[in-house]
């Protein structure tokens, strides 16, 4: 019997996850015939609802595997996996789950608004509001008017992966499965991607994101999963992580004289305990341990007169824990 | 059934330029030849016009346009169907979304046949009886339904599997003349029995039996051939039996049997081919 999608909120989750836990995964298992080394070696995770969750890895760790299962397109050969407590290939779980693959194939005989149109009618929404809302998400994903009713075999890399970002949201998921969204897209393509992966978020959407865009995860992810050869190396806390040694590149507003500049960071750096690694009138690059070192620089900067235009890490907290992680920069295996 | 899977398949099949060529030939050219032809060579053999002419067009129809699988069936990656099958519908809906699409094509152009067949009085020329002609557009909707399923089934099996069925569709539509470029025609022999006759169209059948095959093989060769063609008739009879509505009703006793096989052989059909679609995985990308 199929249940209906409000039973999402109030079905049984598992005995592993916490009371807000979404999709629940435990001891994951699955391996793939021909190949000795098993796929999925034991993954366990949870999601949250209304949280966006990343998984990071090489190529061949196994995220698209998991993706796959989670999505109910592969059968796990052990472990548990439950959406809302429910089966991922039940009824009242698809019909609030949107879906993009890394590279979207369509139907190559179908306008990109006669597609959407299609994948409409497939999620089963109301026909009335069929054409506002399929106009309503091309217009939404940037695909210009002239391409709606030109045939998708005829689009671009990016125009397929904005029309398939446009599937995946077209039926109004409550859970959104992206495998690598910003692959092909130009850059106003990243930037409308991020923009609505905020709105998902603003509307408690529950997103599971696969990219090897680091800084694309750090923006919209709340955690993410390290994976690499079928099993999880570790799942960090995007909050939890903002504390980490970094490079402090500063610019200044103001050219002051070498000697001035010297002496004022010589005293900044001896005070805050950071270390200066380049230093030239227009700009420095401080080693610190933490954000509050950090922020204990810039402003003893601008206590010195010295004005400050711009201060970033030079890289975000995910290379920080990627580069933490050696086994992860070595060693791609092939793909599955 | 999926209503949206069901009317975008026919679209695909109709936005298909050699296959509308192919069905309007067959569904309005070639009656038309037929009934205009002034004598027609006729031969009598075994065989069944509703199920050839089916069959015919449901393989023109499935092997042009791949309607049933597309890459489905021609590999487990990059292919659209994990967009489809992460949508809220059941497998089966698929398939049974896909069948009934190829079976109204198919069952369209057959009926539009005989519909010309009718009207224009070559049917009751050739003695068919008002019952015998209404009893054949159903003959042919439940052909076109049958012989949808087996196709349905085929297409959804595995790409190894598939490459043999695809052997064994070949070879059932070799087995009903395709080759000869011929088609069967119903004609009464009695009022009780139906038989049927061949009706060589441009005469190519038999320049194939009495000529080419005999001066490629050798005199030997035509009878190995008529074994081997007999056996094919035999396989594909299996896998999607004719029905002879007429003669059923007009059996005594009446023997549900006859009408039980097609039933039955639709459902094995359509049930392996959901089971196979249950079975699969769909890998959408590399890792």
């Amino acid at each position: 019997m199929n249940r209906q999608p409000s039973d999402l909120t109030t079905a049984h989750r598992g005995p592993m996850a916490g009371a807000d836990s979404l999709i629940v995964v435990e001891n994951l298992i699955k391996a793939y015939e021909g190949r000795v080394d098993l796929a999925l070696k034991g993954i366990t995770l949870d999601v949250k609802e209304g949280e966006c969750f990343g998984l990071l890895g090489p190529n061949g760790a196994g995220k698209t595997t998991l993706m796959g299962c989670l999505l109910g397109l592969l059968n796990p050969d052990g472990g548990k996996l439950t959406v809302a407590g429910l089966d991922p290939n039940d009824l009242a779980v698809r019909e609030v789950i949107g879906f993009l693959p890394e590279r979207p194939h369509f139907e190559s005989w179908f306008t990109a608004q006669e597609f959407l149109t299609y994948h409409h009618s497939l999620s089963g929404l109301d026909k009335a509001s069929r054409k506002t809302d399929v106009v309503d998400m091309l217009k939404r994903v940037g695909l210009e008017e002239a391409a709606w009713t030109r045939k998708t075999n005829k689009f671009s890399r990016g125009m397929l992966q904005r029309l398939g970002l446009a599937q995946a949201l077209i039926g109004k998921p409550k859970i959104v499965f992206l495998d690598e969204p910003g692959s092909g897209m130009d850059p106003p393509g990243v930037t409308l991607l991020r923009e609505i992966l905020l709105e998902l978020k603003k509307s408690n959407a529950t997103i599971v994101l696969n990219s090897h865009h680091l800084d694309e995860m750090e923006r919209v992810c709340d955690r993410v999963a390290f994976i690499r050869n079928g099993q999880i190396q570790s799942i960090k806390s995007m909050s939890e992580e903002s504390d980490y040694p970094h490079v402090l590149r500063m610019r200044f507003a103001e050219r002051l004289e070498d000697q001035v500049l010297n002496a004022k960071f010589a005293s900044i750096a001896a005070a805050s305990g950071a270390s200066i690694l380049e230093i030239d009138p227009r700009g420095a690059r401080i080693a610190v341990t933490s954000g509050q070192m950090a922020s204990a620089v810039i402003r003893m900067c601008i206590e010195n007169q010295i004005a400050v235009q711009s201060a970033s890490p030079e890289s975000t907290s995910l290379e920080h824990l990627f580069n933490e992680m050696p086994e992860f920069l070595i060693g791609d295996k092939p793909d599955e | 059934m999926n209503r949206a899977i069901y009317i975008e398949t026919i679209k695909k099949i109709l936005k298909q330029r050699f296959v509308v060529f192919m069905l309007l030939a067959m569904g309005v050219l070639l009656p038309l030849s037929l009934i205009l032809a002034p004598t027609p060579t006729v031969t009598s053999v075994d065989g069944w016009d509703a199920f050839a002419v089916s069959t015919i067009i449901g393989l023109i129809t499935v092997t042009a346009t791949n309607a049933i699988g597309n890459s489905l069936s021609i590999g487990g990656r990059s292919d659209y169907m994990p967009l489809i099958f992460t949508r809220p519908l059941h497998r089966y809906q698929y398939v049974i979304s896909k069948w009934l699409a190829l079976a109204t094509v198919i069952a369209v152009v057959s009926v539009l046949q005989n519909l010309l067949f009718t009207t224009s009085g070559a049917f009751t020329r050739w003695g068919l009886t008002d019952e015998m002609i209404v009893l054949d557009f159903f003959e042919r909707i439940i052909s076109a339904l049958s012989v949808s399923s087996v196709l349905t089934m085929i297409y959804l099996l595995p790409t190894q599997t598939m490459v043999l069925s695809g052997v064994i569709a070949f070879e059932l539509a070799a087995g009903i003349s395709i080759l000869a470029m011929s088609i069967a025609v119903p004609m009464p022999e009695t009022a009780t029995d139906v038989s049927v006759l061949l009706c060589d169209i441009l005469g190519i059948d038999d320049w194939i039996r009495t000529t080419f095959i005999p001066a490629l093989f050798g005199g030997s060769a035509l009878s190995s051939i008529q074994q081997y063609i007999a056996a094919i008739i035999n396989l594909s009879n299996f896998l999607a039996p004719q029905i002879h509505l007429y003669d059923i009703l007009e059996t005594r006793p009446f023997v549900w049997s006859a009408l039980l096989e097609p039933i039955s052989n639709i459902l094995i059909a359509l049930t392996i081919a959901t089971a196979v679609l249950n079975a699969r995985e769909y890998h959408y990308d590399v890792d």
